[in-house]
């Protein structure tokens, strides 16, 4: 009898939860788009989203991507907003777009980054976009880095991607993140990698060939608009104060011969005191150097010194020249923040002035290895 | 009733308080720091509110129900019925908060009526066991726990920097001060060990102590741990461990949200369990002669059911939002044990004596 009743129990568990499945929102995969890349425009007053969606292009071949096609599609909508932008793509895609593979977003030059906040609101509002996906400026516009055709990587996403990490990795650009841009206050300066399509392909029958995009250095933004363009030769300095740059290679001279050195091993420790009544920044670098040529046990020293001399003399120059427009872009206000909060709160309209009046002292050791 | 452990005791509590914590911030949070102090200060006044409850679990190990009813019928009556009511409240909160979170964390093919009633199941089937079976699912969950928390941790420590931790706000005692407040709001687990200390093997004052040890350590390092990582992302996004999970890349994920959530939810049905069981003791001790699969049917389904009409009509962020009762916190956990303890013995006890 007890066996009965559990028995019936059963049957009624197992239909109640079929039943009550019917009621849900189904959604097979094949019936879901993947965006891997976003690209963000602005067009008169509304927003122009163009999104790379995942299409496999080997239909028919043993496996289901083929490497030397993009295995992408682009689809483009408008809005005020860019939330309403991706509805619209969405519609025009005929699929629910899904943005947990979204590994890049492109912003277009004329995108207003003054208020992060309400410019990302898609991606705090969605909790399958990731905090690490990759943020970076186009040269003129979002659109064309997405719709360049890349067939490097299994998707052209994978190889914009590819390209940017690289770059960031060797300090030729500085790295932004979804994270760190939403970790800017309002009208806080930034820094983000800008690409840009260098040549267009001309489609030439069956076969086209790949557009050339490329990093082309990283842009200063200020009050929410690129201010300035660092160069990638000049993006290494950068990129170490920030941080950010793991490699490097920095060219000495030493008894008239020029020796490239590649960098590695960076370590960068920012130290923030008062000396004489004024603020005073400290940055201490250390880096181990491998040069292409061989050198002997007494040209190590010299070469370490050198190279320690030439990069404290750049990065010196990269931080004095920034915090002299008061572009504030390695966080030196939350340093003060952790440091003498009582300082910022009282300078709350005019922290620009009291990182313009810091002084500042870079001391690089580097390691011929 | 078989006793449990001391450990199990403060997995119990830790699963309960940590629960609220991994799901969201509390409101308008202004520094991560401010709230990671807040809540180690909170956890030190603990020691002192969660004397009188450990000295009544040392007197009467049966609990503070069955003790009041020794002493005075209504008395004990009015309490159990205070305890019935507080736990079957925090019970239909987590209840509708699982269905809630499940639903948005997840792109889910169900229905929020499934997944409220799915909880409920499993917890009413988990309430419906003996303590130290409960007790034993907890170890698990908090094991769980502390193997999420350390792989955020390593995943997220490349990223981490301590000068995002700031008191940079205009009145940093006051901001202190609310996050203790806030922070002693959210502590449902003050009252479950009021309840469930009794029956510990080992000493309420150990057990006190240590699970106040663990819980000021883990809550105060989550906050500073989401600050250090995220810095001001972490207080824009609306739910900020998750986001710390999804932030935290190894070799093998790029992500660990699955994870993030697997603990989740896990822990959820361990603290809903908790709570029905809790309940289901009060109603069964008002009303004897009912059956434990009916009582608890009743304590888990009830809540579950009430919390339905806000879920389905997408009104549920009011109830999360709301700020937590710090009165009924501590009227729980302080007033009814310092109540117990000074009134004297019952009259049949002190006829038994002469």
């Amino acid at each position: 009898m007890k066996r009965a009743k559990g028995i019936y129990l059963l049957i009624l568990a197992v239909l109640a939860g079929v039943m009550f499945s019917t009621f849900g929102k189904a959604l097979s995969i094949d019936r879901r788009g993947l965006v891997h890349a976003m690209g963000i425009d602005v067009q008169g007053s509304d927003y122009l989203v163009t999104v790379q969606v995942f299409k496999p292009s080997g239909a028919g071949a043993e496996t289901s991507v083929d490497v030397s096609q993009t295995n992408i599609q682009t689809v483009s909508g408008h809005g005020k907003t860019v939330s309403e932008a991706v509805a619209e793509c969405r519609a025009v895609s005929g699929k629910e777009l899904f943005f947990g593979h979204m590994q890049l977003i492109c912003l277009g030059k004329d995108v207003d980054m003054s208020a992060p906040e309400e410019l990302f609101a898609f991606a705090l509002g969605d909790k399958n976009i990731s905090p690490t996906a990759q943020i970076c400026l186009a040269k003129d516009k979002a659109s064309d880095i997405m719709e360049a055709s890349l067939s490097s990587e299994e998707t052209s996403a994978e190889a914009l991607l590819s390209m940017l990490k690289v770059s960031c990795e060797y300090g030729r650009t500085v790295e932004c993140t979804l994270r760190d841009m939403l970790s800017v206050a309002e009208r806080e300066c930034t820094i983000l990698p800008v690409m840009e399509v260098i040549e267009k392909s001309e489609d030439s029958g069956e076969k086209s060939e790949d557009d050339k995009v490329a990093p082309v250095g990283s842009a200063v933004i200020k009050y929410g608009v690129p201010h300035e363009l660092i160069p990638p030769e000049k993006g290494l300095e950068t990129a170490l104060l920030c941080k950010k740059a793991k490699k490097g290679s920095i060219v000495a001279k030493l008894d008239g011969k020029q020796i490239s050195c590649a960098l590695e091993d960076s370590k960068v420790r920012w130290n923030l005191r008062t000396k004489d009544g004024k603020l005073h920044l400290t940055c201490d670098i250390e880096l181990t150097a491998r040069p292409d040529l061989e050198i002997t046990p007494e040209e190590n020293d010299p070469l370490a010194k050198q190279l320690s001399a030439e990069i404290s003399k750049r990065c010196s120059k990269a931080l004095d020249e920034r915090l002299k427009n008061g572009e504030d872009i390695w966080g030196i206000k939350q340093m003060i923040k952790h440091y003498y909060p009582k300082l910022l709160l009282e300078n709350k309209g005019s922290t620009d002035k009291l990182t313009a009046q810091m002084t500042s002292e870079i001391r690089a050791y580097v390691k011929v290895g | 009733m078989r006793k449990f452990t001391g450990f199990s005791l403060v997995c119990i509590l830790l699963c309960a308080r940590i629960f609220a914590t991994l799901t969201f911030f509390p409101n308008h949070m202004e520094s991560g720091l401010a709230y990671g102090i807040g809540a180690v200060v909170s956890t030190i006044l603990q020691c002192i509110l969660l004397v009188p409850a450990a000295r009544l679990a040392q007197l009467c190990p049966e609990g503070p129900c069955k003790a009041a009813m020794d002493k005075h019928r209504t008395l004990g009556t009015a309490i159990t019925v205070c305890f019935m009511l507080y736990f079957m409240y925090e019970a239909f909160v987590d209840a509708g908060s699982m269905a809630y979170f499940t639903d948005y964390f997840f792109s889910v093919n169900m229905h929020r009526a499934l997944t409220a009633l799915c909880c409920t199941l499993a917890a009413v089937y988990l309430a419906r066991l003996d303590t130290a079976v409960i007790g034993r699912t907890a170890q698990i969950a908090f094991f769980g726990m502390v193997g999420l928390i350390l792989m955020m941790t390593l995943c997220s420590a490349a990223s981490m920097d301590i000068m995002r931790l700031d008191l940079a706000v205009e009145r940093p005692f006051e901001v202190i001060g609310r996050a203790v407040i806030s922070e002693t709001e959210r502590c449902e687990c003050l009252v479950l060990f009021t309840f469930l200390a009794g029956r510990s093997q080992s000493s309420p004052q150990k057990s006190a102590r240590y699970f106040l040890i663990a819980k000021g350590t883990l809550v105060g390092g989550l906050f500073i741990l989401v600050t250090a990582a995220l810095g001001a992302f972490g207080m824009r996004t609306k739910l900020p461990v998750f986001a710390l999970a999804s932030f935290s890349k190894n070799l093998i994920t790029e992500r660990s949200d699955a994870v993030f959530l697997l603990v989740w939810v896990f822990m959820g049905i361990v603290k809903l369990g908790v709570l029905i069981h809790c309940a289901t003791e009060c109603l069964r001790l008002l009303f004897p002669s009912l059956d434990k699969m009916k009582s608890s049917l009743f304590c888990g389904v009830l809540p579950a059911f009430c919390a339905l009409p806000l879920l389905l009509s997408y009104k549920w962020e009011r109830v999360i939002c709301s700020e937590h009762s710090l009165v009924s916190v501590v009227g729980m956990s302080v007033i009814i044990p310092l109540i117990l303890l000074s009134r004297p013995a019952a009259a049949s006890h002190s006829k038994a004596a002469a």
